[in-house]
């Protein structure tokens, strides 16, 4: 008689878990706290149509959420089949990094709207509160994005023990456009450290030094660990025997890319708060959901992956 | 029984060109749910059967017949191999 591991579901279990407790409290936030009254104000709204409107926002961030913990927890259960084996123990540093990624979606959401209530309404702590966002943001990608580095490494060397450490030109020269861009348009950013007459809060409140030092070259740290993490998964992928194996690990493989893209895609857009500031609110919307689909097709992608070499663990 | 270990390698190197990492895995399975010993009891005898569900389960992983049918015209060069 197949009886339920309960053992082997427990991580999985949790993850759903805490989804839906995440989801409730983000929910019970957004109806709970008022709105900002500078966004009422900007986009002309009346607090009942910003509650409507915040329906529009907060039940596909909850759907990605979903997406994102299920993906994980079906990496997870594949992962657990083959624990013991070497590309069993890389795989499950890379699910590992994909929950603190999932994990980080919710708790910045949230951590976001309470320091933003507390800014709204405590204008002097706006600053510290701005930067707490930024540097939260900026960990859980790290955390998440190293423990993807450090699996996708240990993966690609299960296949050769000489794969090459450095990254490859095509990685170079992509980390160099995304990085000196990136670096661009934060340092001309005129809301950067102050406040514009437009925007009633900057985008860091950090000096320019500081700027580079805490929040620039580590975000290009963290793309730098993605693009590397692909390209190991990528060299993996070609190293490893086996047609069918290849095939299924494909969609992983490509779901981690568009996971990397898509935190690639949201601090640009935070860097360029000047100019998402002056779009109407479908603009923004269309930006949000966009995000939302990009990070959606990554954990899908990593979900489908699993699935695919989960089976063959299993006929 | 090192014929039998032999024989259980070749099995091992075959399936590897299609699972990877996961062809011992697959073909322990194999063995153990539908021969009933241990992989390194496999005989000739036991390879037409083993063949057999490797293909039931390989069916299962691909749409591609062109596929299933090159691994067992694979498994089964084994048998005249070993005769």
């Amino acid at each position: 008689m197949r009886t339920y591991n309960f053992a082997r579901h427990k991580p999985t279990s949790r993850a759903y878990l805490l989804f839906v407790l995440f989801a409730v409290i983000y929910i019970a936030l957004t109806f709970w706290l008022p709105a900002n009254p500078t966004t009422l104000t900007r986009y002309n709204l009346t607090p009942e149509r910003a509650r409507g409107l915040s329906l529009a926002v907060i039940l596909p961030y909850i759907i990605i959420w979903f997406i994102a913990f299920f993906g994980y927890a079906r990496l997870k259960r594949y992962v657990n089949l083959i624990e013991r084996s070497p590309d069993g123990q890389a795989l499950s540093r890379i699910a590992n990094g994909l929950l603190i990624l999932a994990v980080g979606l919710p708790v910045a959401a949230i951590l976001g709207k309470l320091l933003s209530y507390t800014g709204n309404t405590h204008p002097h702590l706006i600053h510290i509160t701005t930067i707490t966002s930024v540097y939260i943001d900026l960990l859980i990608g790290l955390l998440g994005m190293a423990a993807v580095y450090r699996g996708a490494q240990r993966l690609a060397l299960t296949v050769n023990q000489k794969v090459k450490t450095s990254p490859s030109y095509v990685a170079m020269i992509s980390l160099a456009l995304i990085g000196t861009s990136y670096a661009y348009l934060t340092f001309t950013n005129p809301a950067r450290q102050f406040p514009t007459e437009e925007l009633g809060r900057a985008a860091y409140y950090l000096p320019d030094f500081l700027l580079l030092v805490t929040v620039v070259i580590p975000f290009v740290a963290m793309w730098y660990m993605g693009l590397h993490a692909a390209a190991y998964i990528q060299a993996y992928r070609r190293g490893v025997p086996g047609v069918l194996y290849r095939s299924a690990l494909g969609y992983l493989a490509s779901g981690i890319v568009f996971i990397i893209l898509s935190r690639v895609t949201a601090r640009y857009l935070t860097s360029l708060n000047t100019v998402v500031s002056t779009w109407t609110l479908n603009y923004l919307l269309i930006a949000v959901y966009c995000l939302l689909a990009l990070i959606a097709i990554g954990f899908i992608l990593v979900a489908k992956g699993a699935n695919k070499l989960k089976k063959i663990e299993e006929v | 029984m090192v014929q039998a270990n032999t024989l259980y390698r070749h099995v091992l190197s075959v399936t590897t060109d299609y699972l990877g990492p996961a062809a011992q895995r697959f073909v322990d399975r194999q063995i153990d749910s539908h021969i009933n010993k241990p992989p390194d009891k496999l005989t000739k005898k036991d390879l037409e059967k083993l063949v057999e569900w490797s293909k039931v389960s390989m069916a299962l992983l691909t749409n591609d017949q062109q596929l299933v049918d090159g691994y067992v015209r694979s498994l089964l060069k084994l048998t005249g191999d070993e005769a």
